[in-house]
């Protein structure tokens, strides 16, 4: 009985035992099942956030298009939720879109509905009342219904901030009650904030790039304008600005004002922008300045359609100048060669139909002394041509060597000293006693003694013309040999001293002198001289009236050697007992 | 000192301008997964259990996983008009 009990007892323990396990099993086949949908479903999301974001990084491309994220964002909503309408708003200028895809037929009174909340919601972002502004509305999708009046339902929103600044906002609404209360919200929002901080990212890198480009641009010495397609202003650049008098950040109309009078921009840009004119050049004349203006078409590298257009305001002032000075630089040479040559000829032509055996020793000796300082005067001018022709062509040589610089100034004092006398003006010569040798080309610094001797001479009328010759010291240590050479002539201005060295000197400064001409080259040619041999020039004057000194510097023989080694001057090689001559090539 | 009435204030905003930008559904979702808070249909943050500043930075961190900046944006605006009280995420 004992032992038919407990068997019982057993069969029903494990009958027991045998059903709560099946339970146990079968509840944890349920929770293992249920996580695995739970893993499916987490699994499908992430599919899903990956396929759209990775769709938003293939279509966005380089582009900063808001536009292009909502709508790819909107797109797929078909296939994560239900929904009646997407829509969304883009904030653009100061004006807002308003575009809505409808997927389930509704009617007016529900798009506006859905229109106002998305409107009071971009208020709240932007903490700034939205609800009375222009709203641009376009509606896609199903027909509408109006025979149904349902309200929105549910509804969320998907706010899209680039930078952050908002862009606009995705609305998805139904009619149906309760949606959009779980998770699966959850997605699209860190799908959006994924985008935004991708294209975040990418407007960085290309505001970067893009205030490097506007750096170059405003630092420009061209003036730059740069419109869209719609003449609205891209760039005004510094240059501009000041070119044209305007103001710190001009309008578009600031600039078209300024140019008033010398050429209508509107028109001009008109122009450009619709090919009739792709390029325009032209010159204008603005606050004294000479301005060279092109104008040219922008178009897209991809679409070849026209993006804007730049205008290019180049100064050429200074270039406008310089080529009047050497037009009137050639007129006067033409002038300079002329003047002698017909004077020769004139003579000739007088001796010729006189007949030499007619006219007397004393006077045909006069005729011929005529025409040799004549054409002395011709040669004088056609060598400073060459001159000044082999510095720009850079061949004009130095060639420099260790000698006696007091000797050589002496010998063209001497040589002058007739001229000086036949004028009336005293000589003062100083040159210091033991001066020590200096290094220079004696050829050339006679020409530098022969010019400004010759220019003290021809520039005054009286008075005296003082030479001096003395080491120059620095600390008690010499560095080299200044010469002076001072007169009591017509003086200059002391704005105008530099111009004297400059090739079209003479016509810069005014400084012509009625009956002695010459090219004017001089003094440009001495300053390249000097300026060879690694010494300075420089001229003083007190005034109009007040006399002129010219100074320059010639270095020591000792100093020069080992100076010159450091400047890269040529020693000739091989050149037997000119082995410790420097030479140079002077050039512009 | 900050009372609990300041908080459930200004949490009661927090939330109601998160309806109005996010939706009511995802904005009273996500407030009622803050255990610590007892929520209302229309917003309102009717009871706070525990740390009231644990709470709001709960809060503010669940809705800047929504909306990132707009939701920084609109704390810092409304702890202007709280001053005693701060938020470690409102930047």
């Amino acid at each position: 009985m004992d032992i038919t009990i407990s068997l019982a007892a057993v069969t029903i323990i494990g009958t027991f035992s045998g059903i709560a396990g099946y339970f146990l099993m079968r509840s944890k086949y349920k929770r293992e099942l249920a996580k695995g949908r739970s893993r499916e479903a987490e699994l499908a999301t992430k599919v899903y956030e990956t396929a759209v974001l990775k769709e938003i990084g293939e279509r966005i491309g380089y582009s900063l298009d808001a536009n292009k994220i909502i709508e790819i964002i909107s797109g797929s909503l078909g296939q994560l939720l239900p929904y009646s309408t997407v829509s969304h708003m883009i904030l653009k200028d100061d004006r807002i879109s308003f575009v809505t895809n409808v997927n389930e037929s509704v009617s007016h009174s529900f798009i506006n509905d859905v229109r106002g909340k998305m409107l009071a919601a971009l208020s709240e972002m932007l903490m700034e009342v939205k609800l009375d502004v222009d709203v641009d509305e376009s509606i896609s999708g199903a027909i509408l219904d109006e025979s149904g009046s349902l309200p929105v339902a549910s509804f969320f929103n998907l706010p899209i901030v680039i930078s952050g600044r908002l862009a606009g906002i995705i609305n998805v609404a139904s009619k149906t009650e309760g949606l959009y209360v779980g998770d699966d919200t959850a997605v699209l929002y860190r799908i959006a904030i994924g985008a935004s901080e991708a294209v975040s990212r990418l407007q960085e890198v290309l505001e970067e790039e893009k205030g490097k480009l506007a750096a170059a641009v405003e630092s420009l010495s061209d003036g730059v304008l740069m419109v869209d397609k719609n003449y609205q202003l891209i760039v005004a650049n510094k240059k501009l600005r000041q070119l044209l008098g305007t103001i710190e950040s001009p309008k578009i109309f600031d600039i078209v004002n300024a140019l008033a009078g010398t050429f209508d921009l509107r028109i001009k840009m008109e122009e450009v922008m619709s090919g009739a004119e792709p390029v325009a050049s032209f010159e204008i004349v603005l606050h004294d300045k000479v301005l060279a203006v092109s104008a040219a078409r922008v178009s897209s590298q991809r679409r070849q359609k026209p993006i804007g257009l730049v205008v290019l305001f180049h100064d050429i002032t200074d270039a406008k100048a310089l080529e009047k000075l050497r037009q009137d630089f050639m007129a006067m040479m033409v002038h300079e060669l002329r003047s002698p040559l017909t004077s020769i000829k004139s003579t000739v032509a007088m001796i010729k139909s006189a007949g030499v055996g007619t006219i007397g020793a004393e006077d045909l000796g006069k005729y011929l002394q005529n025409i040799a300082s004549t054409s002395e005067t011709m040669l004088d001018l056609v060598n400073d041509l060459l001159d000044v022709a082999k510095v720009e062509a850079g061949k004009f040589d130095i060639v420099c060597d260790r000698a006696d610089l007091g000797e050589v100034i002496l010998e063209r004092i001497e040589s002058f000293k007739p001229q000086m006398a036949a004028r009336g003006l005293l000589i003062e010569v100083d040159i210091e006693k033991d001066l020590p040798a200096a290094w220079f080309d004696k050829v050339r610094i006679k020409q530098v003694m022969n010019n400004l001797l010759s220019n003290a001479i021809k520039y005054t009328d009286a008075g005296t013309v003082k030479v001096l010759a003395a080491v120059e010291k620095v600390n008690g240590a010499p560095i080299d040999i200044l010469v002076s050479v001072a007169d009591t002539g017509i003086g200059i201005e002391a704005d105008q001293a530099e111009k004297l060295f400059s090739k079209f000197g003479q016509l810069e400064s005014g400084r012509g002198h009625g009956e002695l001409k010459s090219s004017g080259l001089g003094h440009y040619i001495t300053k390249k001289i000097v300026e060879g041999v690694g010494g300075k020039i420089w001229m003083e004057s007190a005034g109009a009236g007040a006399g002129s000194t010219f100074f320059f510097t010639v270095p020591l023989a000792a100093g020069a050697k080992r100076d010159q080694a450091g400047q890269n001057l040529v020693v000739p090689q091989g050149q037997g007992l000119l082995k410790n001559f420097t030479t140079t090539k002077v050039g512009q | 000192m900050s009372t609990i009435e300041d908080y459930q204030s200004l949490l009661s905003d927090l939330v109601k301008k998160q309806m109005v930008m996010l939706g009511p559904a995802v904005a009273l979702t996500n407030a009622r997964k803050i255990s610590a808070l007892t929520v209302a249909g229309d917003g309102s943050v009717t009871a706070i259990s525990g740390d009231p500043q644990a709470a709001l930075d709960a809060l503010a961190n669940q809705y800047m996983n929504l909306s990132g900046q707009i939701a920084q944006a609109t704390l810092a605006s409304l702890l202007e008009k709280y001053p005693q009280i701060k938020s470690q995420t409102s930047g």
